[in-house]
């Protein structure tokens, strides 16, 4: 080791010297004695001899004193880390004439065993580690972590925060004392976009992970008095860890930027508004006209009324498909599950599609099981889906008339129901990316329009029902597009009362768009 | 004959409705202003106030906030639809439906839907 035969070296010319002196001085008093002063040479004798024992009496004590200083700072060093919070000065190494690079190396590593001891005491009681303002006082580890202006929390096994930082606490606004300690949840008021969040990854994780890392974006913290904050979310789990800080969590702020997405959805909810007026009062005047000049019109002109009353009747459709597909990007589509009666909504949904069927030509035949229960509904949402899937029933049916919609009881217990048509069919080629964004079949592109949002926001809506959606079909024959939901008393659970309804999302997302209230 | 109050600024619309209403055997009254109209619906005349939200002068929400509140004494009996063409933010519009007896977006219905819905609100 450098250091330590840095000490030798040292050490041996400091002893060295404090053997020679003394001879050295015995020799040059007897000389100058001897020279200078006529006495006897006994006195001369005696006289150094005793002035070398003299200088070998001051050698002494300072080798003594040199030799045991460093040994005194270790001591030092070590007094100071066990007593930390009595405060105090850190030993100064600068005055020790030896073996300075040797207690400074030896000073570092008891720094750092003191440190992580005092961590993991402090993890027993918690509340004896109070982060104060004076820096002087804080961990090392604290210091680091202070240092990092991403706000980080540390929690045990009981998701009780064990460790954080001043980032985290401007954060969310609160001081230090009011985090540390504290069970996670009563800290924060998470709500996540994905089913799994933070809490049942973490029971997960406790189960049968050592270590696991997750990300979560577009987390959404709700601080009360209106103030929303936006952020991505990583954590890291490391079981039975020693420190007994078991998972670390980040945030990465992103509250601006999706906030920014928010107002897009303002834009496109205004937008929507603006086209809805003039929708409403065309629908409005088509339907005097209908009431009020069909026995007057030629059966043509009546054909002619109908369809203008269809297309309005789909272009309202469409304009809420686009709103809803912007908040389906946005998580904002939330759906409220109410217990509801499925052949009443699925009848209704198909009387208003009756008009734009009969003027393409098309009936739709309706088969309602007898036995269907009660089932877990959003009435707006799944009304939208059936008008979807019939609507492109009706688009790619160019020589066929007939539309078949079913709704029964499966093996599984599940309602499904499915709509089938004679039409063009799909290629298996795009079956698969059929339910995508902006997806629509690829013979069709000329003669059928469309925005290829239909699929895509119905398998969202099915899947937020906790139902599936999946087509069946066979080129030139026709497709089968069929979906299931689940009856009430399958979702329901003991602590949701029928009243509250139960609350699901696209993605996760709950939103409640009922129409009609009881 | 059920008194209903429409307060909606836009007149197309409200044309068609009081049309709608009036031919159906309700008597309506139409009121284009937020502020006018809440003074009205206060008056305790009305079985059903179809109410707007994007109106001049105060917006639906607030009135509906202030019609329900305690200071409108006796408190309102008249039933309160909600119609509009805005998809409110879900925290708002969770709000709204609290207090309100209904929430139509006009452009799903037509005046004709509109009657047999409120035939079903006054039953």
């Amino acid at each position: 080791m450098d250091n330590i035969t840095k000490f030798r070296q040292q050490f041996a010319v400091r002893s060295f010297l404090a053997i020679i002196v003394p001879l050295i001085t015995t020799v040059v008093v007897w000389v100058l004695l001897d020279y200078l002063v006529d006495i006897d040479s006994i006195w001369i004798l005696v006289l150094s001899l005793l002035a070398g024992l003299l200088a070998a009496i001051i050698s002494f004590i300072l080798i003594n004193s040199i030799a045991t200083k460093p040994l005194e700072k270790i001591e030092e060093i070590v007094t100071y880390t066990l007593h930390s919070e009595r405060g105090g000065h850190l030993p100064d190494l600068n005055k020790l004439p030896i073996a300075k690079e040797l207690v400074e190396s030896i000073s570092k590593q008891i720094y750092q065993l003191g440190s992580s001891t005092n961590t993991q005491s402090s993890v027993e009681t918690p509340q004896t580690n109070v982060v104060t303002d004076a820096s002087a006082n804080k961990q090392p580890s604290q210091l680091i972590i202070d240092a990092i202006p991403l706000p980080i929390i540390g929690m045990d096994k009981d998701q009780r925060i064990t460790l954080t930082n001043t980032a985290f606490a401007k954060y969310i606004g609160k001081p230090i004392s009011e985090i540390l300690s504290k069970p996670l949840y009563d800290v924060m008021n998470l709500s996540f976009q994905t089913d799994i969040g933070l809490e049942q990854w973490l029971s997960k994780c406790s189960e049968s992970a050592v270590t696991a890392s997750n990300t979560w974006v577009r987390v959404r913290l709700n601080l009360g008095d209106d103030t929303l904050k936006q952020f991505d979310l990583v954590a890291n789990f490391s079981s039975g860890s020693t420190t007994g800080t078991e998972t670390m969590l980040a945030i990465f702020d992103r509250s601006q930027q999706y906030s920014l997405d928010d107002q897009e959805i303002a834009f496109v909810a205004m937008a929507v508004h603006e086209l809805r007026t003039p929708m409403t009062i065309m629908r409005g005047y088509i339907e005097v006209f209908e009431d009020e000049l069909s026995d007057k019109l030629t059966p043509e002109l009546v054909d002619f009324m109908h369809k203008m009353q269809a297309s309005a009747q789909q272009l309202t459709a469409f304009v809420s498909n686009i709103l809803n597909v912007a908040r389906i990007e946005e998580n904002q589509l939330f759906i409220k599950l109410r217990s509801e009666n499925w052949p009443e909504i699925l009848s209704s949904a198909i009387e208003d599609l009756q008009l734009r069927a009969s003027v393409h030509g098309k009936t739709i035949e309706l088969v309602i099981a007898e036995n269907l229960p009660p089932v877990a509904a959003d009435r707006i949402s799944l009304h939208e889906v059936v008008n979807n899937l019939v609507d492109n029933a009706i688009k790619y049916s160019e020589n066929s008339d007939k539309i078949i919609v079913t709704s029964q009881l499966n093996n599984d217990g599940l309602v499904e129901t499915s709509v089938q048509d004679f039409g063009i069919g799909i290629p298996a080629s795009v079956i698969g990316q059929l339910f995508q964004k902006f997806h629509r079949s690829h013979k069709s592109r000329v003669q059928v329009g469309g925005t290829g949002l239909g699929l895509y926001l119905s398998k969202e809506l099915v899947n937020a029902h906790g139902g599936n959606i999946w087509v069946r079909s066979k080129e030139g024959e026709g497709s089968i597009f069929s979906f299931t939901i689940l009856p009430f008393d399958k979702v329901s659970n003991d602590q949701t009362s029928e009243q509250d309804g139960i609350v699901r999302g696209a993605h996760g997302w709950i939103k409640n768009h009922s129409l009609y209230r009881n | 004959m059920s008194k209903i109050l429409c307060i909606e600024d836009e007149r197309f619309i409200s044309e068609l409705y009081a049309r709608a209403l009036q031919k159906a055997g309700f008597e309506v009254t139409v009121i284009a202003d937020g502020e006018v109209g809440l003074h009205e619906a206060v008056s305790g005349k009305y079985d059903v106030i179809l109410l707007d939200i994007m109106l001049p002068t105060m917006n639906g929400v607030d009135m509906l906030y202030k019609m329900k509140s305690s200071h409108v004494v006796p408190a309102l009996r008249s039933k309160v639809i909600i119609t509009t063409n805005l998809d409110q933010k879900e925290d708002i519009r969770k709000k709204v439906e609290e207090m309100a007896d209904g929430y139509l977006i006009k452009a799903e219905i037509t005046p004709k839907e509109l009657v047999s819905y409120i035939q079903q609100v006054i039953v």
